[in-house]
């Protein structure tokens, strides 16, 4: 807007000068406010992890884009599927079969972000990942750990556990889970900036993390998928929550994909493992876990983890909640679902071995111990994963409970 | 607009950075609006400050229908009318104590440094009726359009013409003199 006549000048270029200390003070109060509305944010999404991580699909919070596919990846996993007449889901399975790494570049709100994943040879779960965001924030897998690289600090920060990357993998088991419901639409259209036929796939469904809706559009020809874009409500209203403008599978990845160096030698913190806040209480239950008096944490570790993959072998849920208090109030279905994962290739059939705890955090409960477990899975691959045993002192008692995984499994042979 | 939505998303995802550029940005023009809504400094002051709180607590509810200038003004002004109908009830309920509340009631050592001609122009503003004052420092100083301050005002786009155009000759018989 442009003030010719003379008052509206004066009116529109009369500034305000303002005391420096009293502004300083302002900015300092607000600031203040609002790092309490961060942790309450970051509270929040703790809880939100470990819920992902009680239900066997763990991811971290690197960056923003790190965080959101993943919950789109959870989304997805739980979505509806119909199929069209020039596009068959049994196609794009078969098809992803042939592609276990893939590159993911979009957007989220307040950034940019490049995703680069491998997945292992049963295309379950991601072994390798590099997440990259506008900012400058890296995150990466490497030799079974996680780093994660904080531009505005020069810090990596690095996890003895590979907590980024995707699970399930975008393959076959993840079209299969969207095509065994019905509901959603799927659409048939052709892409004007390339004449090719395109599938596009619309849903909502509310999940663990809220409202959510999303388009995912498959190349008909090549069968499959090229983008897609989530959003925090049902009705695909407002900007999207996440934007993939575009996904690119690979057959095949060289090595240095994944190879991240930062330059100018920065400062690496070791992360201890770690349980938000909002669990402690469930952990603090009394009545669960096992007494661990007269025993070394290493052997009290191996007692628990032992009867804790009993109970998920013998599918004994009643068992299992004793043992971990996250688990008491989750319903038969999800357990069954998420942990026990019946009639699924990734259910543990046997409990190969408990090795030495690995890392070593504290909380207010007391200390809490990583410890690795190698088992075997139905569809014969052998993992080892991470997990995360709370110690406590309770009425004079001390014991230990189970808490859940610490990352992702990482197959061992 | 973009970077006001980028600033947003990334307040909301807790980034204190992101407040403290909007406060960089935003808070001298929000004190101006505010001083010549109300006249009174200290008052001004302190709607800024709250609106700059509540935006640090509730970022989830910052609604971009256009920009973040607009929208931090529209806060500043639903909060200026607020301040004036208390004000208002204040002398209805008693005159004394109302009378007795000095035009600009600041503290010696306020946020805002009150230049001449700052001054002068407040108080000519305070002399407008309070609809015509609105629309005046609502387009000159927020920089809404006469759309959005018809709708701020909840009235015809022409009311809030006529309502500028009114208070814009009034002010030029009040600062006659004081402007070249």
């Amino acid at each position: 807007m442009k003030a010719k006549d003379p008052v509206e000048r004066f009116v529109a270029e009369t500034r305000v000068e303002v005391n420096a200390e009293r502004d300083t003070q302002v900015l300092r109060d607000v600031l203040e406010v609002h790092r309490d509305f961060g942790q309450r944010q970051a509270e929040q999404q703790r809880l939100h992890e470990t819920w992902r991580t009680i239900m066997n699909r763990n991811k971290a919070r690197v960056a923003a884009a790190v965080v959101v596919v993943a919950v789109i990846l959870f989304g997805i996993a739980i979505s509806n599927w119909a199929t069209g007449p020039t596009f068959a889901i049994s196609h794009a399975i078969e098809t992803l079969k042939e592609y276990p790494s893939v590159r993911l570049e979009g957007a989220v709100p307040g950034g940019t972000f490049e995703v680069w994943m491998r997945a292992n040879r049963h295309l379950t779960w991601s072994t390798d990942a590099v997440f990259r965001d506008s900012h400058g924030a890296i995150a990466w897998t490497k030799d079974g750990s996680t780093y994660q690289y904080e531009p505005s600090q020069h810090t990596i920060y690095v996890e003895n556990a590979i907590t980024v990357g995707a699970r399930p993998w975008l393959g076959p088991e993840l079209l299969e889970a969207l095509n065994q419901a019905a509901g959603a639409q799927l659409l048939f259209g052709r892409d004007s900036a390339t004449g090719g036929d395109r599938a596009t796939f619309r849903s909502a469904m509310t999940t663990a993390d809220g409202p959510k809706s999303f388009v995912i559009e498959f190349d008909v020809a090549t069968k499959l998928p090229v983008s897609m874009k989530q959003w925090g409500n049902l009705e695909h209203s407002g900007p999207p929550a996440m934007d993939v403008a575009r996904i690119t599978y690979f057959k095949e990845l060289p090595d240095s994909v994944f190879d991240v160096r930062i330059p100018g030698s920065p400062t690496t913190v070791e992360k201890s493992p770690a349980i938000p806040e909002a669990n402690l209480d469930l952990l603090a239950d009394p009545a669960a876990g096992i007494p661990v008096g007269g025993m070394t944490r290493q052997e009290a570790c191996e007692a628990l983890l032992r009867s804790v993959y009993e109970s998920v072998i013998a599918s004994d849920l009643g068992q299992l909640r004793q043992l971990a208090p996250l688990a008491a109030k989750v319903d038969d279905a999800v357990l069954q679902s998420m942990i026990l994962r019946e009639g699924r290739g990734d259910r543990i059939v046997e409990l190969l071995r408990i090795g030495r705890i690995a890392a070593t955090g504290h909380n207010r409960l007391g200390p809490v111990e990583a410890v690795p477990v190698a088992v075997r899975l139905q569809n014969g691959a052998k993992v080892e994963e991470k997990i995360l045993v709370q110690f406590r002192q309770i009425e004079g008692r001390q014991s230990c409970v189970f808490h859940g995984p610490y990352g992702f499994p990482r197959e061992i042979e | 607009m973009l970077e006001d939505l980028l600033l947003i998303w990334r307040l909301r995802a807790g980034d204190s950075d992101a407040l403290a550029r909007i406060y960089e940005i935003h808070r001298r023009n929000l004190l101006r609006i505010a001083s010549g809504l109300l006249n009174h400094t200290g008052m001004a002051e302190d709607i800024v400050h709250d609106v700059f709180l509540q935006l640090a607590q509730a970022p989830g509810k910052v609604r971009l229908a256009g920009n973040l200038r607009s929208f931090l003004a529209t806060c500043v002004v639903n909060r200026a009318r607020n301040a004036n109908r208390a004000l208002r009830q204040r002398r209805t309920d008693n005159l004394e104590e109302a009378s007795g509340l000095p035009e600009d009631g600041r503290e010696p050592e306020g946020w805002i440094i009150a230049s001449e001609r700052f001054r002068k122009l407040n108080q000519a503003l305070a002399q407008l009726p309070g609809e015509q004052r609105e629309a005046v420092v609502l387009h000159l100083q927020a920089g809404m359009k006469f759309r959005a301050i018809a709708k701020c005002q909840n009235v015809s786009i022409n009311t809030a013409q006529s309502r500028y155009r009114y208070g814009l000759d009034k002010l030029r018989s009040l600062l006659d003199g004081e402007v070249l």
